[in-house]
């Protein structure tokens, strides 16, 4: 690991919102109001799937202060980042309990919240499916009997005819026929639930849809590029006319990615005469009515040697995608292109279909089909320690990646980069982190036992080959630098990452460079989106060539001035040097606006420097192989195509209580270790660790959202779907970041806030399988469901702790 | 219906208001006083991060009705900001990162500051119990904690607030 | 509890400044007018849509309402508007007091969270109704009783009972509840409450629990009460008669758990299943019963 000496980086800096954010000053869409602005809110369906006979709204109309009611017959677009399945407002089918069927604009809240009560709806009821394997019979009824009428982006592959709203494979090796060289083999199915993100600030937009055309856009939104391009396609709308701003969001976790209500409010406000709205959701529609994110049911098989080389690995994923798949066909493509997790196998077969039911829809979401397909192999990976009686850290170790190596996750062929982070490292400090060699010490009563689990994890930034940025740096008078990027700042310490990276780079102080809150698409540039844990590997990159651009100008401009080569000089401290020669310099200030001679002549202009990031190196998986399509020489590159610009590694172990007699799990420690190649903040970088992992931790244990017997939401709220709090997390948390940097990362940097909560949910797991040998395969971890695994797995064991309770108990007699 | 007249401090100022009867505390600090630090995630009591403190005390504003309110004295994180000033509080969260999205932010400071004015001794543990009505989706608490137990020694006295 | 609405129906707000006034109030307007005492399930109930109320009657005003007095030999009254807060502080600072209602400062560190206990009051916790709340438990085994008035008279209610359903109670629309009382415990008893939540921010199963000379048939006292595992607050008297048997503390604990598990009607929803939540009672009770028993709660 190289020690070079930074100025800037490595230093815990707070991001420069905070102190907005701590005195409550810091605006969000939700605090924003507009003048004459009006109020919407959605009429949602009771029926899971039913035909819309009529909707009579003439009652709602008379309530005082109503402007419109509208309908999907107003706007009758499907709109979709991948597959453009998703309407505003049903068109002619509801198609879950809660699907919006109609939008009630008023002049105040209160009125509109009156009105939508008065919209009467007339259903033709149609038979409802609720089940994947249901939805995949052939007489299933079907949700979008038009898919292949559909928007549908190159990568994925609806199978019109069928509830199939993607398929996709993965095929290695011989595939499914190495299961012939296993000594052992392991078949199990596994379950996880639909889930809420549970950002702070719910989906909240304001739209003003103008006379001239123009659509100006204030909305809580991860990125403005992405919604307002889906925006434009869906309305048939000139892009350029769009102006999408976000300020402040409170939060994301992927939820807020791709196109969210942004058409449905800017064609309400048309209708309402032009004039701006703002629809705000509450918890229960957020979680009944808006995207949330997929469940899922997988079917997995892996066969080891005897000395636990994994041999073959089969899994057929089936995703839930609710009512719209939208971005949930790549969640479920992810899913399984990355399916290998950590480790070196010869022979895959992975099949990941994404599959339409009546049931909210879902979404993008923090780790993006990681989490799904860790939980699947880490806990198998335990299973097979168990089975062959070996250490689950020495049966990671042997299977472990090794950089350099052809793997089947990074497309057929093309070898995990050489500096892709030291794996075995990761895991090394992990397990030194929680002590992995010392028992825990055991608690006095005889049915609690404590253990300790580990896992690993990879993420890489899903995102389209073709996904883009570009970043722009430019000076103020004062020599002091604006940063223009698009990036979303939704709390991830991004944005003041790439302004930390920028201040290095030109060797200023951090004061010196500044960022903004406000994020629009008429003056910051082009970013694909803010997901994937992408941007300050990609962004900081494309601010990294933004700030050698604008030294090219300096230094020009100094070059005439000095009458010196341009490449004998440098940037320090607000001056251009001459390389050896201090004392030949001038101050910045004097060439941001071009140098003025002393006759008052100027030599060059403003300094503005520009730069991108374009990954050549990516290109589509084949839907049928998951390979990635070959490349083309002329992007300069020539080995085959990656799935992703970087993968980061990453473990959690944690030592958890289990109370044999009720099934309660305490988690008392946990530790988390990531190569992220450089800690650019180690403030901000601990903040991600520490949230992810309690993410994580309370997918493990409580979060599911409760479908009613119609299908819909039954628990859309903070009292019955649980998200940790405070009094559940371990005292006891340690962090360590490795630094093996990768080469073209920004100052050897990779991305990790997602890989942060993706080991954490089977390490939970694995503590329980190695304490008692039991098996838990669906989520969450509930009291119930922990105890009847333990029943049905290890009877004794619960006997055991009942006796061992009853004595405690007949002691009192003694 | 006809509104009436309702008087209270808002962050040490005189404000007078009209408010109907059907409409809560945070909906009048919000849409009727624009104090827009107040949020809410929830509006069911559930997240608390419409929390404010009313007459010393910190009450979730979603279920306290604005006539309620009459007369009474309220505190948001806003008004913990004396003279430009962050209060040691509010200083302690920025400096220890405990904070990402910000959503919550103002609802945790000043019910931080009002747990702290009355105990400035606790332990974790209590920390964690009282935080426990709040909910913060992105940091994971911890560091919110280390904030608050950090920040304590400003309200033992054993530290004067300095910038 | 799914209703999508920011704002509250209409309504009324009276804020009464004396008993008198309020009784008044309620005589005149009957099931149309509704109390509000802290608001937290008024208020909830009116934005879920779940309550219809032309007038809301806010008792917050009125001055003795407000109390907490504990009077020896005779029990701990808690006024109707005394926040859970204030009880919390008030049993904080009389140690001996709390040691006598142990329960019920455990229920009220336990109920809602620390931030909605400044307006969360006892008797309101009680009178809601849902399954799940906390303080029922602790009101139930120290045999508490509320002071019901009403412009045609006043009364003593036992709370084992009062409570119907959600919002259902055996009060009149014209009474008011103006204060509980927990009565004295029996003489050397030692109470406790333990909260089972999973998954959610309520219980599935809630005990309450009271012994008293654990070792000493002839005196011994037991009493267990449960929410949260049944659909309104169960009192297991069937169980606590067995304790009055001369055998040991330890197989009565077994022989009041059976009891118990089989007499119980208990709920079952997504959350558990009415099989765990029985086996989860057994569980909870002999651990509170024993550790009671031994002194180790």
């Amino acid at each position: 690991m190289s020690k070079q000496a930074f100025k800037v980086l490595g230093k815990p800096v707070p991001p420069p919102d905070s102190y907005e954010k701590v005195t409550g000053t810091a605006p969000y869409t939700f605090d924003m109001e507009l003048p004459g602005m009006l109020y919407a809110k959605l009429v949602t369906s009771t029926e899971p799937h039913a035909r819309i006979k009529s909707i009579d709204y003439s009652k709602a109309l008379q309530v005082p202060g109503v402007r419109i009611v509208a309908t999907g017959r107003d706007f009758p677009v499907r709109i979709g980042i991948y597959v453009g399945d998703r309407d505003m407002l049903a068109i002619e089918k509801a198609l879950w309990v809660g699907h919006p069927v109609a939008a009630v604009v008023a002049e105040s809240i209160k009125a509109a919240e009156k009105a939508i009560d008065l919209v009467e709806v007339e259903y033709d009821p149609l038979p409802p499916v609720f089940d994947v394997e249901e939805a995949l019979k052939p007489d299933a009824p079907l949700l979008h009997p038009d898919i292949a009428n559909y928007k549908i982006s190159p990568a994925f592959k609806p199978v019109p005819g069928t509830n199939i709203a993607n398929q996709f494979r993965m095929i290695k090796g011989e595939g499914e026929a190495g299961f012939d060289k296993a000594d052992l083999v392991i078949e199990k199915t596994f379950k996880m639930p639909f889930l809420h993100h549970a950002y702070m600030e719910t989906w909240n937009t304001i739209a003003h849809y103008k006379v001239t055309g123009d659509i100006e856009i204030w909305t809580s939104s991860q990125s403005p590029y992405a919604p307002r391009y889906l925006m434009a396609m869906s309305l048939g709308v000139p892009v350029g006319k769009i102006k999408m701003r976000i300020p402040y969001v409170g939060g994301g976790f992927g939820g807020k990615a791709g196109v969210l209500i942004e058409p449905l409010v800017a064609m309400l406000s048309k209708k309402a005469g032009y004039k701006p709205v703002k629809l705000v959701m509450s918890r229960a529609e957020q979680m009944r009515s808006m995207p949330v994110i997929a469940g899922y049911k997988a079917y997995a098989k892996i066969g080891f040697s005897k000395d636990g080389k994994i041999v073959a690995y089969k899994v057929r994923f089936l995703f839930d995608t609710g009512a719209f798949a939208d971005y949930t066909v790549n969640v479920a493509r992810t899913a399984g292109y990355a399916c290998t997790g950590v480790y070196d196998m010869p022979n895959v077969y992975c099949e990941s279909l994404a599959i339409y039911t009546n049931k909210v829809p879902t979404t993008a979401i923090r780790g993006f089909g990681y989490p799904e397909n860790h939980w699947v192999l880490e806990r198998l990976m335990d299973m097979a320690a168990r089975e062959l009686r070996m250490d689950p850290v020495k049966i990671r170790s042997i299977n472990l990646l090794r950089p350099g190596d052809p793997t089947s996750t990074t497309g057929y062929g093309s070898p995990l980069r050489a500096d892709a982070g030291d794996i075995q490292g990761v895991l090394k400090t992990s397990a030194e982190l929680i002590e992995w060699d010392k028992e825990p010490e055991q608690p006095k009563e005889p049915w609690k036992i404590r253990a300790k689990g580990i896992a690993m994890s990879l993420k890489g930034p899903s995102q389209p080959p073709n996904a883009v940025d570009a970043a722009i740096v430019k000076f103020n008078e004062d020599a002091s630098v604006d940063i223009l990027v698009a990036t979303g700042n939704y709390g991830q310490g991004t944005v003041n990452a790439l302004r930390m990276i920028v201040a290095e780079a030109f060797d200023l102080p951090l004061d010196k460079v500044h960022i903004t809150w406000m994020n629009s698409t008429e003056w910051m540039p082009y970013t694909w989106q803010t997901v994937g844990s992408r941007s300050t590997f990609t962004v900081g990159q494309a601010l990294l060539r933004a700030v050698e651009d604008a030294k090219r100008q300096i230094f020009d401009i100094a070059s005439a001035v000095l009458k010196v080569p341009a490449d004998q000089l440098e940037l320090a401290d607000g001056k251009v040097y001459v390389k050896g020669e201090p004392w030949m310099s001038i101050p910045l200030t004097e060439i941001v606006n071009g140098y003025t001679f002393p006759n008052g002549q100027v030599l060059g202009g403003p300094i503005i420097g520009r730069g991108i990031h374009s990954p050549g190196i990516l290109s589509y998986l084949d839907p049928d192989t998951g390979q990635a399509l070959p490349i083309n020489p002329e992007t300069g590159h020539s080995e085959p195509g990656h799935a992703t610009v970087f993968y980061t590694f990453g473990s959690t172990a944690v030592e958890v209580e289990l109370d044999l007699l009720t099934g309660d799990i305490k988690v008392l420690k946990a530790t988390q270790v990531y190569d992220i190649g450089r800690v650019i903040n180690p403030l901000t970088a601990k903040g991600q660790a520490i949230g992810g992992l309690i993410m994580g931790m309370s997918r493990a244990l409580y979060e599911e959202l409760i479908f009613d017997d119609s299908g819909g939401v039954a628990n859309p709220n903070f009292s019955f779907y649980y998200v940790a709090r405070a009094k559940d997390i371990p005292d006891d948390i340690r962090i360590k970041f490795l630094e093996t940097p990768q080469a073209d990362g920004p100052f050897g940097a990779r991305g990790f806030s997602e890989n942060v909560m993706i080991a954490v949910i089977p390490a939970i797991a694995n503590a329980i399988e190695r304490a008692t040998g039991v098996s838990i395969t669906e989520l969450p971890m509930t009291h119930e469901r922990v105890w009847r695994a333990i029943k049905e797995q290890r009877p004794d064991l619960i006997e055991k702790a009942l006796k061992a309770f009853q004595e405690w108990k007949n002691a009192s007699q003694g | 219906m006809a509104g009436r007249m309702i008087t209270l401090r808002l962050n040490g100022q005189e404000r007078r208001v009209e408010v109907e009867d059907n409409e809560t505390l945070l909906y009048v600090l919000r849409y009727k006083l624009k104090e827009m630090s107040v949020k809410s995630a929830c509006w069911k009591g559930e997240c608390g991060l419409c929390t404010v403190l009313m007459d010393g005390k910190p009450v979730k504003s979603c279920m306290v009705l604005a006539v309620e309110a009459d007369g009474s004295d309220i505190v948001t994180a806003t008004g913990l900001v004396k003279d430009g000033e962050l209060s040691p509080i509010q200083k302690a969260f920025v400096e220890h990162g405990a904070l990402q999205c910000g959503f919550c932010t103002p609802a945790f400071v000043v019910a931080a500051h009002h747990f702290l004015q009355k105990n400035p001794n606790p332990t974790r543990e209590q920390v964690k119990e009282f935080l426990s009505g709040l909910i913060c989706r992105c940091t994971g608490y911890a560091q919110i904690i280390d904030a608050i137990m950090d920040a304590a020694k400003y309200y033992r006295g054993e530290q004067k607030a300095s910038p | 509890m799914s209703a999508p609405y920011f704002t509250l129906p209409e309504f009324k707000y009276v804020k009464p400044g004396s008993l008198e006034e309020a009784l008044e109030i309620l005589d005149e307007h009957g099931e149309e007018a509704k109390i509000m005492n802290g608001g937290i399930g008024v208020v909830a109930f009116l934005k879920e849509r779940l309550m219809e109320a032309e007038y809301i009657v806010d008792i917050k005003g009125i001055p003795e309402l407000k109390k907490i007095e504990y009077i020896p030999g005779k029990g701990l009254y808690v006024g109707a508007t005394t926040t859970v807060n204030e009880l919390i502080e008030f049993l904080e600072k009389s140690p001996e007091v709390r040691e006598k209602y142990r329960a019920l400062y455990e229920a009220s560190t336990h109920l809602a969270d620390a931030i909605l206990r400044n307006r969360a009051t006892i008797v309101g916790d009680i009178l809601e109704g849902l399954p799940y709340m906390d303080a029922p438990g602790p009101a139930l085994i120290f045999e508490a009783e509320m002071h019901a008035v009403s412009k045609s008279g006043e009364r003593w209610v036992p709370v084992d009972g009062i409570v119907m359903g959600p919002m259902m109670t055996q009060l009149q629309p014209n009474e008011i509840v103006t204060e509980i009382i927990f009565k004295e415990p029996p003489e050397g008893a030692r109470s406790g409450y333990v909260k089972f939540a999973s998954r959610t921010e309520y219980g599935i199963v809630n005990v309450a629990a009271l012994v008293a000379h654990p070792n000493d048939p002839g005196k011994r006292v037991v009493k267990i009460a449960y929410t949260g595992a049944t659909a309104l607050p169960y009192r297991a008297r069937e169980a606590e008669e067995l304790f009055k048997k001369p055998e040991p503390f330890g197989k009565l604990v077994e022989e009041a758990v059976k009891v118990i598990q089989d007499n119980v009607e208990v709920l079952e929803d997504p959350y558990a299943s009415a099989d765990f939540r029985k086996y989860l009672m057994g569980i909870l009770t002999t651990q509170l019963l024993v550790k009671l028993a031994r002194g180790e709660w």
